[in-house]
């Protein structure tokens, strides 16, 4: 089990409320007013970072990400999502959806698949939160309880099933080691490192903790600001 | 640089910040690649401070011998002439040369403006 | 056989009949992709192949991707290749190609399709809406006006596609002005994209020969006139958005290999070389003429690239342009600039308005020049012989740009003459002398010599004019300009000439192996053997992969690279080169000739036509300046300089200025360039041997139904 944040904050976290309360079980208020019920699960080991700033729009990481998975080269099939605007200005022309990986997943909350979740973190892989291709159901229900936009859960038309970002973890076609220990496709294939990744959990409370500024000497020598 | 030019007369000093007809243009062209050299010319003095600032996008193209010849002959500056002609004869490496003749060019230039101003 | 790669499927658009149908990729698979596919398309479509105006209805204008097109491949995954009949070009507007980049060929791909060929003329504008599998014809009588930024934004309006970004996932079939088809299915696709749209502006709806097809805010194909050959079918746009994927055939050695090029081909992030000598391994850095604007912006590539070259900006202008685009108002913005900022400024405002018009910038490169000599010489203006009444005394200005580009893309004003080709404008103008003197500096086919003079660099001029267009492709062309720079600078050279040229001689396979000699441009050897077999290999190299397989033409080939100790490039690599890519998501086992050889085909297909509309050796000519006046030393850069050989056989860098070109020893490097490419030499023909050699037969057979296939012996 992660450590709390308790201990640098000095608050409780709400899963050790809920858990203390005895509220497990109750129903919890999400952002977008999304409803789900609260399941304790362990933190995950690993997390995606990312720079808005820096992104240069070309997609090379939605490509791997479904090359290494698939071994099909698309953005729907593609587990980070580059939205971009050719008629917006800087910095608001490009996002990158990531999954966070987040602590009370309401994706794995949500997931209806009994006994055993199709939607759950896999202990086995530092208990990244990701979906079982042969349990799950495709119901869609995580894909429309994700809280953020886009949605970080993506609809696979041709297996009919929902896919997720597992940092890699089951990446046939990447020929390395995925997961929390190993590599993410992502993060090496970026051209300009707009990507990284972190074993510590980024603030829940807050969707900027995962905006982080990446861009060093080498880009203030471009000319290109590090602000 | 330390440019030691005299003062400028006014008649001078309205030659230097003139701009001559086409005819006596001076072909001026600049080199971006992939896009090329991009062929040009230069008019004036003012115009050819803009040509000359350094810049890390593109490489001005001149010729700098008949440059001081243009300087002298055509604005009529036989003393910025001179002052570019030494440049060029001493050349370390022709943008080492061009950001020198930036420098004496943007001092003349002042030197004109401060003139004409005071005997508007 | 499984499509890897390739989706298997090409789009057939009646715009007469406003049809779409779906024809099999695998008949034209031999011919890779791109221009090679679309050549082949153009021929089996193309009722009549002498026609020399794009604007005729019997044109047949091919948007083709390559299998490399929405995968991993570096720079290579983004670009999109257009061939058709071009218009304003002289004599004749050959049969011709321009490319694009940005995120079209990828979505094309998702949505299932390998290109797209038009043909017909529809009655009224149309803009055509893909989604995936689906097609449909939608009017454009409300589009039909409005530059090319509105036109894409409106499109998206009409699909009730949100602007910015941070949107939600959509369904295709849900989205605005969908057509009910029942065999759709449950589910259509999603996709968090928006449409990625090809569309023309004024330009192109007045059908002018400076028309081009944009791309969202600054993707072009400039060349050719091909937004005039859109115009004249009543084109407006085309919208696609896709769902799908392209199977690679080893994704992981693909992985691999691009996962190679970052580490081992490109400079660090961690202690960059800013000033590496390669084509493929710098950082990103937007290529523009100017300072740029500010520094709070990103480089911005096409998708799939390694390192982007356009920039998007907070100033609100200047996003996604680069390059010409950036450079074509310069010399005349400097005369109004009173500041550096000012100048930056109205650059990049003024390449705001040719995308906008859909305007190719490339005239302006030495033609701008010509009209302002025409000007100031009391020729052109109110009242004068040419008659204008643009505010020619303002140039320089933002405000006299739109209106110079408004005048050529609406035909008004000097626009009138000039929308048909502009040395047909200067001849009508009684200006035929200018292409003596070298005012009017319109070097091949009448189009405008790039800034490479065809004097000093000559595989760029001599291929450009064997071929149909300027050719724009910058395979040695970084050698000048790199020599050229550290000369300027006074700083030492990485590579000496003779390391140069052999480095680049281990790549030159099949032709110029181990040849050095053919990069020998000195007074001596520019009119040799050794230079055409450069020419051939450049111009085959090229129209594999770089026209059709789709590398771009920034990036690659990658000869040399300072990067790695033995300072060889990407370019034929066994771990990173073109062919090792093609394979990994093809499944083919090409070598690195083997590309060139499929090259060398599609140059012969593309002869085969020129001479089909009216292609003799006679007519392969430079224009006359080339031949009269000297390239004159200083004039517009202090020196040109390039690997010779001196006349003890060193090697050493030389300046190229001051020469000329001797039109009778032109006349013979001309035939030992066809003798070597297998044509008659007496007319530039391809021969039936040459051609059946290849599997052409077919072409040949057209050849000499027409009466114009080369003779055997010659």
């Amino acid at each position: 089990m992660k450590d709390d944040k308790s201990k640098s904050s000095g608050k409780l976290t709400r899963r050790q409320f809920l858990v203390g309360t005895g509220a497990f079980g109750a129903v919890m208020l999400l952002p977008g007013k999304l409803v789900a019920i609260p399941y304790a699960i362990p933190d995950s080991e690993g997390f995606l970072l990312v720079d808005l700033k820096k992104c240069q729009g070309c997609g090379t990481c939605m490509m791997a990400c479904a090359l290494a998975h698939s071994g099909v080269a698309s953005y729907s099939l593609s587990r980070i999502q580059i939205q971009q605007d050719s008629f917006a200005d800087w910095p608001d022309d490009v996002s990158i959806a990531i999954c966070r990986q987040c602590e009370d997943a309401p994706c794995v909350a949500v997931c209806p698949v009994r006994p055993i979740r199709a939607n759950k973190p896999n202990p086995k892989q530092g208990y990244v939160r990701m979906i079982d291709q042969d349990l799950c159901i495709g119901c869609k229900m995580c894909l429309t309880r994700c809280p953020y936009t886009p949605s970080r859960i993506q609809w696979n038309a041709y297996s009919q099933k929902s896919q997720k970002c597992d940092l890699c973890v089951d990446t046939p076609y990447l020929g390395e080691k995925g997961g929390p220990g190993g590599t993410q496709a992502c993060v090496k294939v970026c051209p300009v490192n707009a990507i990284t990744f972190t074993t510590n959990m980024p603030d829940q409370e807050s969707e900027e903790s995962y905006f982080v500024n990446l861009r060093g000497r080498a880009w203030s020598k471009l000319g290109m600001t590090t602000e | 640089m330390s440019c030691q030019l005299s003062l400028p007369d006014e008649g001078l000093s309205r030659k230097i910040l003139g701009r001559v007809s086409y005819k006596d243009r001076l072909p001026a062209g600049r080199l971006k690649p992939p896009v090329g050299i991009i062929p040009g010319d230069v008019r004036s003095l003012p115009e050819l401070d803009q040509f000359l600032s350094p810049d890390a996008a593109s490489l001005p193209g001149i010729n700098l011998k008949a440059l001081s010849e243009w300087i002298g002959g055509v604005i009529g500056d036989r003393e910025l002439a001179d002052s570019v002609q030494k440049i060029v004869n001493a050349s370390v490496s022709y943008v080492d040369d061009c950001v020198k003749i930036y420098e004496v060019v943007g001092y003349r230039l002042d030197q004109a403006r401060k003139i004409v101003k005071e005997t508007m | 056989m499984a499509n890897h790669g390739y989706t298997g499927k090409i789009l057939r658009l009646d715009m007469t009949h406003r049809k779409a149908t779906a024809i099999e990729t695998a008949p034209y698979r031999r011919w890779g992709g791109g221009h090679g596919m679309g050549a082949s398309l153009f021929w089996d479509f193309c009722k009549d192949k002498t026609i020399t105006d794009g604007r005729h209805p019997a044109n047949v204008c091919c948007v083709m991707t390559s299998p490399l097109c929405g995968t991993i491949v570096p720079s290579a995954g983004g670009r999109c290749e257009v061939v058709g009949v071009g218009v304003g070009q002289y004599p004749i507007s050959w049969f011709t190609r321009s490319s694009f980049g940005g995120r079209f060929s990828t979505m094309l791909k998702y949505a299932g399709w390998d290109g797209i060929v038009i043909e017909g003329r529809a009655d009224s504008p149309v803009w055509i809406d893909i989604r995936d599998g689906h097609v449909i014809f939608h009017d454009a009588e409300n589009l039909w006006g409005k530059d090319t930024w509105a036109t894409q934004l409106d499109i998206r309006k009409l699909l009730r596609i949100k602007g910015g970004t941070k949107t939600h996932w959509q369904d295709l079939q849900a989205l605005a002005l969908s057509e009910k088809d029942e065999s759709r299915g449950e589910d259509f696709g999603r996709t968090t994209q928006k449409p990625a749209i090809l569309c023309i502006g004024p330009a192109g709806e007045n059908q002018t020969c400076h028309a081009a097809l944009i791309h969202d805010a600054g993707n072009g194909a400039g060349q050719g006139g091909f937004g005039a050959v859109w115009g004249s079918k009543n084109l407006k746009a085309i919208s696609v958005l896709g769902t799908g994927g392209i199977k690679a055939h080893d994704p992981k050695a693909l992985l691999q290999a691009r996962m190679i090029t970052k580490e081992k081909y490109v400079t660090s992030w961690e202690t960059p070389d800013f000033g590496a000598w390669t084509r493929l391994g710098r950082l990103p850095n937007p290529i523009i003429q100017v300072p740029p604007p500010t520094s709070e912006r990103r480089p911005q590539s096409c998708q799939g690239c390694i390192n982007g070259c356009r920039a998007r900006y907070n100033v609100g202008y200047g996003n996604e342009s680069a390059c010409q685009e950036t450079s074509w108002y310069g010399p005349f913005v400097r005369k109004v600039a009173k500041t550096s900022a000012e100048n930056t400024e109205i650059n990049l405002k003024a390449a705001d308005i040719v995308q906008r018009y859909g305007f190719n910038s490339f005239v302006f490169q030495t033609g701008l020049h010509w009209l302002e000599h025409l000007y100031e010489d009391g020729v052109l203006g109110p009242g004068r012989k040419i008659p204008s009444h643009l505010p020619w005394e303002t140039i320089g200005t933002l405000d006299f740009a739109e209106k110079l580009v408004q005048a050529l893309s609406t035909r008004t004003d000097i626009g009138a003459d000039m929308a048909d080709g502009w040395v047909q404008a200067a001849l009508k103008w009684g200006r035929e002398e200018d292409l003596h003197t070298g005012a009017l500096q319109f070097s091949y086919w009448g189009v405008p010599e790039h800034g490479y003079d065809p004097r000093a660099e000559l595989e760029w001029g001599y291929g450009s004019l064997m071929g149909d267009r300027d050719t724009n492709t910058h395979c040695f062309n970084y050698i000048f300009t790199n020599v050229s720079a550290a000369f300027a600078f006074g700083k030492p050279l990485r590579i000496r000439a003779e390391e140069l040229v052999n480095l680049h001689a281990k790549k030159l396979s099949p032709y110029a192996k181990g040849r050095p000699e053919v990069l020998d441009y000195s007074d001596a050897n520019m009119y040799s053997e050794a230079v055409a077999q450069i020419v051939r290999w450049q111009q085959h190299y090229c129209r594999f992969y770089k026209n059709s397989a789709l590398y771009c033409d920034l990036k690659w080939p990658d000869f040399i690279n300072t990067n790695l100790p033995d300072l060889e490039g990407a370019t034929a690599s066994p771990d990173a080169g073109e062919h090792v890519f093609w394979n990994a998501v093809t499944g083919d086992t090409l070598t690195f000739e083997d590309g060139i050889e499929i090259g060398r085909r599609i140059w012969n297909l593309d002869n085969a036509i020129w001479v089909l509309q009216g292609r003799h050796r006679d007519m392969v000519h430079f224009a006359p300046y080339i031949y009269k006046t000297k390239y004159n030393k200083g004039e517009l850069f202090p020196f040109y300089m390039w690997p010779c050989r001196d006349d003890k056989g060193q090697w050493r860098y030389t300046d190229l200025m001051g020469r000329s070109m001797d039109k009778d020893k032109f006349e013979e490097w001309k035939t030992t360039f066809y003798r070597l490419e297998g044509w008659d030499t007496k007319t530039g023909w391809p021969k039936r041997s040459t051609l059946e050699k290849m599997d052409m037969g077919f072409v040949a057979d057209a050849l000499q139904a027409a009466g114009r296939l080369g003779e055997e012996e010659s």
